[in-house]
């Protein structure tokens, strides 16, 4: 299922998460961002609505490289 | 008529144990096809004629002295991302322009005992993302060569070296493979260290091998391969000896075709060779199984690599975000965006990538390779960055790792080779394995060659070198040559 999405960011939320990490961005590159991230937004809407289990066994980030190390399965 | 140049790792090993050629002979070979075409194709960002000829002349000796070591003599080239100690390492930025680092990558330590000869280090994009029009394919010089192993790419298909080490987070190895028409090996995640190489995204980085042929990779993957304990991630698992032991018959090997994702975005002529690349293994005993991989239906692959890279490139930069504007204009697009990326995103993207290993867990319980195409298109032109499927064009940057980013995701190893032609341009395909089997990519690979000639084709530039009879070997070149890093494009995909 995806999640809905009643609103995208505007240039003002952008700034404001910059200043709030005191990003050195002005306006032009704001936009910029905003450029791509409205382009990848659907795909990261898709991304999002992924439901992961919090109970156990759930995935952690080293869960794909323990995979990875044991050859293709998980120890 | 070849020369030296034109020769494979595994012939020059040959001539060299039976004295018909040295390895000075060869480095000369490799210089003079640099001199004559590198203005055009411009693969080369710094060249070493000076250290190289000195290294050649202590490889030939050892020759001579019976104390020759696995790849001793070979000319090869490195990506300028991966470093090296006392020759300028510039990640393709202007911001390392003049860096020197004080110690090489262990992958380059491991090359250079093993006896390798650095020719130079390799044009690449800056910080291995964005698109340069630095580098032309060598079978088109109109055309782009795809990178981020760019420069690698083209110096192995232009014949200026038989071996060149690239990097893949998303497809940088196996998409220049494919366009240039040459062998691209990306192995397991955490096979070859990546220590001393600069990282774009450090979950999602790979090294390998980029030759002429699977047989070449084999030779240099045995050396570059195993534990390093400076990489975090490297893994602590024995390395065969992967060129000895190549199978060539395919009977019983069990091929996987997918029946979706793979195919779905793919130029038709793609996917013709492709189809005829795994009809031809059928031909040879190799027994096909079709694969489905359910996760990509509801799992974004291109969400999860897009995600992971500008989280992980938001996280490397943010000392040197103050210097924006020193970046290349490409990488300040990406820089800018990657800011914007939530931490519960990435960690969602990080958890995800499981479920698409779990999809190939139970396709190598079937399965010894998946078989499936390299680039999902041919070379776009370097003035028109799109990738042409049928009669329609897509946007590079929404579809051109569609084939190639859920290796490096999912962390297998995924070998391409040459398979075809479309119009003039090299087509590709990927042979991928379970982890750590990079024996059998290189396997399936090698018996494929010895069936198909795709490999040993000549670009026209190439052509036309040799056509114009015997190099002059005698050329004088300066010790050393250092471009100016270049970050310019004519279109871009950010």
């Amino acid at each position: 299922m995806t999640r809905k999405h009643e609103t995208t960011p505007t240039a003002e939320v952008f700034e404001a998460i910059a200043a709030d990490r005191g990003l050195p961005l002005d306006r032009e590159r704001i936009e910029v961002a905003l450029e791509m991230h409205a382009k990848f937004r659907h795909e990261l809407d898709l991304l999002r609505s992924v439901e992961l289990s919090p109970l156990p066994p759930y995935i952690q980030p080293e869960t794909a490289l323990r995979w990875i190390e044991n050859g293709g399965r998980l120890p | 008529m070849s020369d030296l140049a034109d020769l494979s790792i595994d012939e020059l090993l040959t001539l060299f144990r039976t004295r018909e050629a040295t390895p000075l002979e060869a480095l000369n070979a490799c210089l003079g096809r640099v001199d004559r075409l590198d203005d055009r194709v411009n693969a080369v960002i710094t060249l070493l004629v000076e250290r190289a000829t000195a290294q050649a002349e202590e490889s030939t000796k050892r020759w001579q002295s019976g104390e020759a070591r696995p790849l001793e003599g070979i000319p090869y080239g490195l990506k300028d991302i991966i470093e090296t100690a006392g020759i300028r390492t510039t990640g393709g930025s202007p911001m390392y322009e003049n860096y020197i680092p004080e110690e090489s990558a262990t992958l380059v330590d491991r090359l250079e005992a093993a006896g390798a000869v650095l020719v130079g280090k390799l044009q690449t994009f800056e910080f291995a993302s964005g698109s340069n029009a630095t580098t032309s394919n060598p079978w088109d010089l109109s055309r782009w060569p795809a990178g981020s192993s760019s420069g690698p790419a083209a110096a192995v298909a232009a014949h200026e070296m038989p071996l060149s080490i690239g990097t893949d987070t998303g497809g940088s190895i196996a998409i220049p493979a494919a366009f240039c028409g040459i062998v691209g090996l990306k192995a397991t995640y955490g096979r070859i260290s990546r220590a001393g190489v600069f990282p774009l995204s450090w979950t999602l980085d790979h090294a390998g091998p980029m030759t002429r042929s699977a047989l070449d990779a084999a030779h240099a993957l045995g050396v570059m391969a195993g534990y390093d304990p400076r990489d975090p991630t490297c893994g602590n698992v024995p390395v065969p000896d992967y060129a000895a032991s190549l199978r060539t018959d395919l009977g019983g090997v069990r091929i996987g075709v997918p029946t979706e994702w793979f195919f779905d975005v793919c130029a038709p002529e793609v996917e013709a060779a492709t189809r005829a690349a795994i009809e031809l293994l059928a031909e040879q005993g190799a027994t096909i199984n079709e694969f489905q991989l359910p996760s990509t239906r509801t799992v974004q692959l291109h969400a999860i690599e897009l995600t992971i890279v500008y989280a992980e490139v938001a996280s490397l930069h943010e000392a040197t975000l103050e210097r924006l504007d020193e970046y290349g204009p490409e990488f300040q697009r990406l820089l800018t965006r990657a800011q914007f990326t939530s931490a519960v995103d990435y960690l969602k993207a990080l958890r995800a990538r499981h479920l698409v290993q779990l999809d190939f867990e139970q396709v190598f319980e079937q399965n010894d390779v998946v078989v499936v195409p390299g680039g999902m298109c041919v070379a776009p032109s370097h003035d028109h960055l799109v990738a042409k499927v049928g009669d329609e064009e897509r946007p590079l940057i929404d579809v051109i790792s569609r084939p190639t980013a859920v290796m490096d995701i999912v962390g297998l190893p995924a070998i391409t080779i040459p398979a075809g032609f479309d119009d003039g341009l090299p087509i590709g395909v990927q042979i991928a394995a379970r982890p750590y089997d990079e024996l059998s990519c290189l396997s399936v690979a090698h018996a494929y060659q010895r069936l198909t000639d795709f490999h040993t084709a000549l670009p026209p530039i190439v052509k036309d070198d040799l056509d114009a009879g015997p190099s002059d070997l005698s050329v004088e070149l300066p010790v050393s040559i250092e471009k100016p890093v270049v970050t310019a494009t004519r279109d871009r995909i950010w």
